[in-house]
């Protein structure tokens, strides 16, 4: 039986398919007997290998490549806004997202723990002196649209009354408030003079 | 076989052979894999799956021939020497 090692090396052509099929030393002993049917099997096998494997890389790695692209794309887009350290002097180092407002918190909770007096918002003196003569109804009806920043519609609910009455309030308050500023008021509007 | 050559595979596989595709997944797995991990982590995943999807499209519609045999490529060889 022939050992392979004992083989003439076979030509050296100048096609790197080829070559490479040859190297294999089995493949060059079938080469030199002749075995012509089983040569071509196996080069069949071998030369699917090489054309496969390049066409699923190239192809593969231009899918990655789109993907990937696509990836750095969006990131830099739609960034994790809410993930990101929140910077400022004392380095508190919060994220984001811990410092949005509470909804779960209710209406009320709000009002009760609320610090903030309309009274003290302001600093002209005029206005705030009209603030204080304002009845404690219209003083709270202000502060939670103005202060809190309530919906109207929020504030009725808060009062337990209807929306149009935290509506005709408002509306009251605003006007008093001008008058005793010497504003004058706007032509009435025409919707208010219906009620 | 162990050692099953990837044409015999892969023409199992575009013939509907489950287990002959899962087989080709499992050998293009390094490869994906490669490029899975430049993905942001979160993203990883996805990209895994889109990539063996489109591997699988690729074994799919993969033409089996092949241009030239052997002899043919010798006699090309040859012919290119003598001349």
């Amino acid at each position: 039986m022939t050992q392979p090692a004992q083989l003439p090396i076979g030509p050296q052509f100048s096609n790197p398919l080829l070559n490479s099929f040859l190297a294999e030393p089995e493949n060059q002993r079938l080469f030199c007997q002749g075995e012509a049917e089983e040569l071509e099997r196996r080069f069949a096998d071998h030369y699917f290998e090489r054309r496969f494997l390049s066409f699923i890389r190239k192809h593969i790695h231009y899918e990655a490549q789109h993907l990937l692209r696509r990836l750095r794309r969006k990131q830099q887009v739609e960034p994790l806004l809410l993930n990101r350290k929140v910077s400022d002097e004392e380095g508190t180092g919060f994220e984001a997202v811990t410092l949005l407002a509470d909804r779960t918190a209710s209406v009320e909770e709000r009002v009760v723990g609320r610090t903030i007096d309309l009274t003290d918002l302001t600093s002209n003196e005029q206005l705030h002196v009209a603030l204080q003569t304002l009845s404690p109804k219209q003083q709270l009806v202000l502060h939670l649209l103005f202060v809190e920043g309530l919906s109207e519609l929020e504030a009725a609910d808060v009062l337990s009354i209807s929306q149009q009455a935290v509506n005709k309030s408002k509306g009251k308050a605003l006007e008093q408030i001008r008058r005793q500023l010497g504003v004058q008021a706007k032509k009435a509007k025409p919707r208010q003079e219906r009620w | 076989m162990a050692n099953e050559s990837l044409r015999s595979l892969i023409s199992r596989a575009k013939a509907g052979d489950q287990s002959a595709l899962n087989e080709v997944v499992q050998r293009f797995r390094p490869l994906i894999r490669k490029y899975v991990r430049q993905a942001p982590h979160k993203d990883a995943h996805d990209l895994e799956q889109e990539l063996t999807l489109r591997l699988i499209t690729l074994v799919r519609s993969y033409r089996e021939e092949l241009p030239y045999g052997f002899k043919d490529l010798v006699e090309k060889e040859l012919r290119k020497t003598n001349s």
